[in-house]
Parts: structure tokens; sequence; C-alpha cells
């Protein structure tokens, strides 16, 4: 089942539904937990490790919606796809013999990563804007493991957790937002201002302000002395002010630079629909402009979904994936680019 | 002109380059100097700059010498450890991580100044785990007991202080068997 989830090209942030798709990908909720009677991963020896490992293989043995994996039989390509689907972190994608495991759901929606940095990281994901759904799901999940084992908790401090940074709820809320026209207007400088709503912004793909793509991530910072509804009511309320001014710049663009705009649009899809080979990099930048000609209504020939799905061609843990076996750049590129050329035809 | 070391795309970066008194001249381009790791530009130093890491800027609270005003109350050695899992205090102070739950008790002179100033406020106020909300409520009730235990024996009342004492014993063993 693991290497279906894998190659699908479906997944909760690809298939093109949820609430202010044209604008955000996906919603994660992330629950950071550890077990009262284990020392943490950080200092597990082998034997507390393979505990913990047994504990959940045993949760996931009474829920089978959720499927236990033992990463260290995953090999090394599946879990690079697996980091890019964003299921596990890239510090639990290591061949450390740190015991590291995995439950997870048929569709992805669910994923728990066992022995990362704490116990248990229980992550729940859904298409589009969907942050109370989400936490209700998250909060269901987190009751159900809970009423197996004892988590490891202080009535001041919350939670326990490896890092300090995470004490408190140990929820980190996260909005995967497309904002090209936040990019394209110099408007993205926008999003610095978050920090002072307690806010913290990434790019998904690459480093520094300009996210590969246009794809940005937006989280909760602080985890303790609000309660987890007040962090996602105030979560909510700023992504709404961005998906407003994403919109206002992406109308603005089209107003008053149709021409423009709508070449260079045509241009990236022409490209992505002809290309004999490209690289990650292009191909993010490429399905940046042609998802933003969509939500202004150039195309109709397409849906959302196939645009997304084209996320998942541009990475190359996943592309690998599909092909059966490690690739050299070249071969990569022109693989990718038959794949990209193939969900366009 | 063309990238000095590509000589494919047009240099775009010019800078020069003194070690030892030796001069040098360099034209590149901006894919080059990506993987060249040189001090460029406006900022010499910035090639060698290590990574940012959370852990070792926690880390740095913990360092008396970056502290206008120590926090830290009691002073650790190095080599003190937390007896359930071995996570000694210089290792916390470099990581920035605790090792197990009991770190929190045993470093807990560390933690209030760490928290607030990482969190701001310190106290939790979000979900309760289910099962620990009844132990908390049975902690809690202990206490209330002791309290009563101990102005029992000041008013000399030893029958009222007996009672007392076999409850707390049950609920303490209790509490054992379910920990």
């Amino acid at each position: 089942m693991l290497k279906d989830l894998i190659k699908s090209g479906n997944s909760p942030w690809t298939n093109g539904t949820g609430e202010d798709k044209d604008v955000v990908l996906c919603t994660r909720i992330r629950l950071a937990r550890n077990f009262a009677k284990y020392p943490f991963p950080l200092k597990q020896t082998e034997q507390s490790g393979q505990s913990v490992l047994a504990d959940m293989s045993a949760f996931c043995k009474d829920h089978s919606n959720l499927k236990f994996y033992d990463l260290q039989d995953v090999p090394a390509l599946e879990k690079q796809a697996l980091v890019e689907k964003h299921l596990i972190s890239p510090e639990h994608s290591k061949d450390d013999h740190a015991c590291r495991g995995l439950a997870v759901n048929e569709d992805g929606s669910i994923s728990i990563m066992i022995n990362e940095e704490d116990h248990l990281r229980i992550q729940c994901f859904a298409p589009g804007l969907n942050l109370q759904e989400l936490w209700q799901k998250a909060n269901v999940l987190d009751d159900q493991i809970e009423s197996y084992f004892d988590y490891a908790f202080h009535e001041k401090l919350g939670y326990l957790t490896c890092c300090p940074t995470n004490l408190g709820n140990g929820m980190r809320a996260s909005i995967m937002m497309h904002l090209p026209g936040l990019v394209l207007t110099k408007r993205v400088s926008i999003l610095d201002q978050l920090g002072n709503f307690g806010m913290t912004v990434r790019g998904l793909f690459g480093e520094g302000s300009q996210s590969l793509g246009d794809l940005y991530q937006i989280s909760n910072q602080s985890t303790i002395g609000q309660s987890e509804q007040d962090i996602l009511t105030n979560l909510q309320s700023v992504a709404q002010q961005i998906i407003k001014e994403e919109r206002n710049a992406r109308n603005f663009l089209k107003e008053h630079n149709g021409l423009q705009l709508s070449d260079r649009v045509w241009r990236a899809y022409g490209t992505l629909a002809n290309a004999r080979s490209m690289s990650s990099r292009e191909a993010l930048e490429l399905i940046s402009l042609v998802r933003l000609g969509y939500s202004l209504g150039y195309f109709s020939q397409l849906d959302l979904a196939q645009i997304d799905q084209m996320y998942m061609t541009a990475q190359p843990g996943y592309l690998q994936v599909l092909h059966g076996g490690a690739m050299d750049d070249v071969a990569r590129d022109t693989f990718r680019a038959e794949k990209l050329r193939s969900i366009l035809a | 002109m063309y990238c000095e070391l590509c000589k494919k795309n047009p240099a775009t970066i010019h800078y020069t380059k003194i070690v030892n008194g030796h001069k040098e001249e360099r034209h590149i381009c901006e894919q080059c100097a990506n993987h060249l790791k040189e001090p460029i530009g406006s900022f010499p130093t910035l090639g060698l700059m290590p990574d940012f890491s959370m852990a070792d800027f926690i880390g740095g609270f913990f360092n008396p010498e970056n502290q206008s005003q120590p926090f830290v109350q009691k002073n650790m050695s190095a080599h003190d450890a937390c007896p359930v899992c071995g996570m000694t205090a210089g290792e916390f102070r470099k990581l920035g991580r605790v090792g197990c739950s009991n770190c929190y008790d045993y470093f807990s002179d560390y933690m209030p100044g760490l928290i607030q100033r990482i969190h701001g406020n310190s106290c939790h106020t979000g979900k309760v785990p289910i099962r620990g909300e009844a132990r908390l409520a049975e902690k809690q009730r202990v206490v209330s007991l002791r309290q009563e235990l101990q102005s029992a024996i000041q008013q000399e009342d030893f029958e009222r202080a007996a009672q007392l004492r076999d409850e707390i014993k049950k609920l303490e063993q209790a509490g054992d068997q379910n920990a």
C-alpha cells in the first residue's frame, strides 16, 4: 500500500478540491506528543525505541485505517518521495537506525511520524483552507492514541516535547499558499509582517524570501499560553487577509497588464506541454504561472487537479519512484518533461 | 564578457580577491557564484557563516557570557545528569533539547526564563489529556488531604489524622499502579 500511496499523483494537496483552492493548496495540523514511560528519541535506547514502534504497531492493528511501517524497510528513493509529499520530514528519512516508523492512512491525509524528534508527530492534511475540520480530526486521533498510552504532560508546561519550542499544546498548524500575484506585484514583503501576529512564513521549496513556484507556508509560532482554538482562529483570519490581497494582486495584473500576463502564462503552458527536457526548478516556475492563469480563467481545458499534480511530477524522488529506479540528471529531466507533457496532453 | 568558470553565461558578478597581499580579479556568473562558496561582494565573510541552528540559538541562552542578566539561578556543573535519561547539563546547553519528561523537572531552574524567552507566556492553557486530567485531579486531591492531615495533627485530632493518612496512602498506591 505504501508504494501505491507514493506513486499516486493524488495527495491532499494536489487533488484540486477544497475551500479557497485558487490560493490555498492545503492545510496541515501537526501535534507533537511523547509517551510518558520512555525517554525521548534523543536519549532512547534501541530497546525503548523498539518499544515505541511496537506500541504504535499494536495501535495500528486496532485501527485498520492506519498502516504501520518500519522505515528501515523502506528504500531510500521511496523515503525521498515521502518527504516530497510532506508525509515525513527530511530528518525522518535518514538511514540512521534510530527506530524510525510511520503510520499512514490510505489517501495520505493522516501520517504519524514515529520516533522523529518526539515519539509521535501526528499530522493531518486537508485540501484547501480547512483548519476547523482538520483540528477536529487531529483531536479525535490524538484522543484515540491517548486512550492506549499515557502522554508526557505537565500541568503548567502542557505536552512535554524534546525541544522547548514545542511545549504547550505541541500544535503547529500550517497553510500552504500559492502567491504568484503578490510575488509579481512585489508585495510579498507583507508576509514579513506576520511575525507581529505570532506567525512564521517560509518558502515551501527552496530557501530565502523568494520561494520556488511561489509557494509559501504560513504557520503559528507559539505553542504555549494560547488555546488551540485561539491559535486557529488567529491563523484563519490572517490567511483570509492574505487570500484577499493575493486575489486583488491577480486581478490588478489581469486588468492593467493583461497582455503581458497572458503572454507569460501561455508561454509557460507551451513550454510545459512541449519541452523535451526540464529541470525541477524550471518546472516549478512554469507550473506557478499556469496555475495563476487557470485562476484567472485563461484555461478552460484544464482542471486544478491536473495542474497541482504537476507539482508532484516536478519532484525528483517521486519521479524516480515512478520510473522504478535511480536516474541521472539528464534522464530525470527528460522523463520529467515526458510526464509533464502527458499530463497536459 | 563571459563567466571565467563555465565560459557559457555572461559574467554578472565582478569582484577582487586579495589573499596574503596577492590581488586577483574575478568575473563570474550567478550560477557559478552559487556553487562557489567564496566570499562575494559587500559581505566578504558571508560564505563563511555557518548554517543557522535553532539548537545553538537556544543553547546560547545558557551561556552566561551572552547574558546581561543571567537567568540560570542554580549553578549546575556540566556533568550533572538527569537521573532518568542521563542527559547532562552540558549536553542540554549544547543541544537546546531535553532527553525525557523528567529533564523538565531536573533542569527546572533553567527552564522558566528559557520558556518565557521562547514563548512569552509560560503557562499551558490548551488541551489536557483525558487520562492526564484524572491523574491531575487525584494529585490535587492528595495535596489537599495532606494539608488537612497537617491541621488535624496540629489540632491533635489523631483519629481523623489516621483516617486521612490511610486515604492518602490508598490514593498514592492507586496512582503508582496507574503510572
